[in-house]
């Protein structure tokens, strides 16, 4: 099957330490693929949650909510 | 470097900065055409060591050669800020290049002899080039966060390239000419011309470089291959560097021709020469654009983050968001005088008029 980026955004909580929301997003965008490049574009304070918006490599085409 | 230096050298840790403008999002300096080289300049000429990415340093047919900045692609940047990957400095890398074969013969011509005059002219050293065996299928997009995102229909046509490249040309560092979309009307462009926009070419380039870079842990930079613009008299200076010539393959070249080699795993031991991320001293950052893998990374070191409000980004990523402790600064001026201090082993509080007195804990 051919190797295929997608672009893909998420939230993710950032409850707790700082040091674990870079491990809990990496985690979490794993689920769609290997991370080739990600950044966390919003913080919403009131939900502690993060934006992250991100690019993946997967095998094959996987549907993605834009 | 004078006697002083030198006998400073021997008895201190060189001071190491990273500087770090994310691609992509706007950011009101380096968002442009290599616009923040002023800043980095300024920075290594205050630091031992400046450790930064190619769009700070790439400013298409302009470039700097900075004998004490490390030209370290994103990817590689953000692993070595995680303590995964080291880097080795050189004297000069081998480099090859990747031509998309959706790059049409004529500007394939015009890379090829950017190639050849920096050979000839700045005596670097270039691989013979490889083709990929499809179009790379370069797509463009802009996100709900106003930054620039961009994906490859064909990442394996271009894995395959590169494998080649270092395989049976031997090359150390890798450039790669991809085709991007012409769109010489768009909006987004015109912007970009003004020096007000998003660099719409921005996120697909680090996503490429990206790739490469975690494939086979070798320094890569991009140069988009595109035709050129129609002349524009009031064309931006910060973007008036990409306007000079035919191609933005130029610095790319200078930039890898000196990159540091990766050393992708973690240090056990660290060998005399090679820089790890324990030993940086300061990250210099945008101030909303503070949610990127390396200023997580180093926020968890003991590596001081500044953070400048005066470099504006389409985000609202604030260390204050985030819970990251960082010294805020105006300008950039104002940073290189946090450095300063810094360095000199000054409390910044010192430098002002009121200073408060000592209080229990």
């Amino acid at each position: 099957m051919e190797l295929v980026t997608q672009f893909i955004q998420i939230e993710v909580e950032m409850t707790g330490a700082i040091a674990h929301l870079q491990p809990r997003i990496l985690h979490q965008l794993q689920q769609y693929g290997q991370p080739l490049r990600w950044a966390i574009v919003a913080v919403d304070g009131d939900r502690q949650q993060v934006k992250v918006e991100a690019v993946v490599l997967s095998q094959g085409a996987t549907t993605i909510e834009p | 470097m004078s006697r002083t230096q030198q006998t400073s050298y021997s008895q201190h840790p060189p001071y190491t900065v990273m500087l770090i403008v994310p691609t992509g999002v706007g950011a009101a300096i380096g968002g442009y055409a290599g616009d923040a080289m002023p800043v980095a300049r300024s920075v290594a000429q205050v630091a031992d060591c400046l450790i930064t990415h190619p769009n700070v340093l790439n400013g298409a047919q302009l470039y700097w050669p900075i004998p004490n900045a490390l030209y370290v692609e994103g990817y590689g940047l953000d692993q070595f800020a995680a303590g995964q990957w080291g880097l080795r400095p050189v004297t000069q890398n081998r480099v090859g290049i990747v031509f998309d074969q959706g790059v049409e013969a004529d500007l394939r011509l015009r890379h090829l002899q950017v190639a050849d005059a920096t050979r000839a002219t700045l005596g670097l050293t270039l691989t013979d080039y490889v083709v990929t065996d499809a179009p790379l299928g370069v797509e463009l997009r802009t996100a709900a966060s106003g930054a620039t995102w961009g994906t490859i229909q064909n990442p394996g046509t271009l894995l395959r390239a590169v494998e080649k490249l270092i395989r049976v040309g031997g090359a150390e560092a890798i450039a790669i000419v991809a085709r991007f979309p012409d769109d010489m009307g768009s909006e987004a462009l015109q912007q970009y011309r003004q020096g007000q926009g998003v660099d719409p070419l921005a996120g697909a380039e680090a996503v490429i470089s990206h790739l490469i870079v975690k494939t086979f842990q070798v320094p890569c930079a991009h140069a988009p291959a595109l035709l050129p613009l129609p002349l524009d008299a009031s064309l931006s200076p910060r973007s008036a560097a990409e306007e000079l010539g035919y191609t933005f393959l130029p610095c790319v070249l200078v930039g890898l021709s000196r990159a540091p080699q990766l050393i992708p795993h973690p240090a056990a031991q660290q060998q005399p020469g090679e820089i790890w991320a324990n030993q940086v001293d300061t990250l210099i950052v945008p101030a909303t654009a503070c949610g990127g893998s390396a200023v997580l990374s180093l926020s968890q070191s003991n590596t001081q983050i500044i953070a400048v409000q005066e470099n504006q980004t389409r985000l609202q990523v604030t260390p204050e968001a985030l819970g990251i402790r960082a010294i805020a600064v105006n300008s950039y001026l104002e940073a290189l005088g946090i450095l300063v201090a810094h360095r000199a082993g000054v409390q910044p509080a010192a430098l002002r008029p009121g200073i408060s007195s000592l209080k229990e804990l």
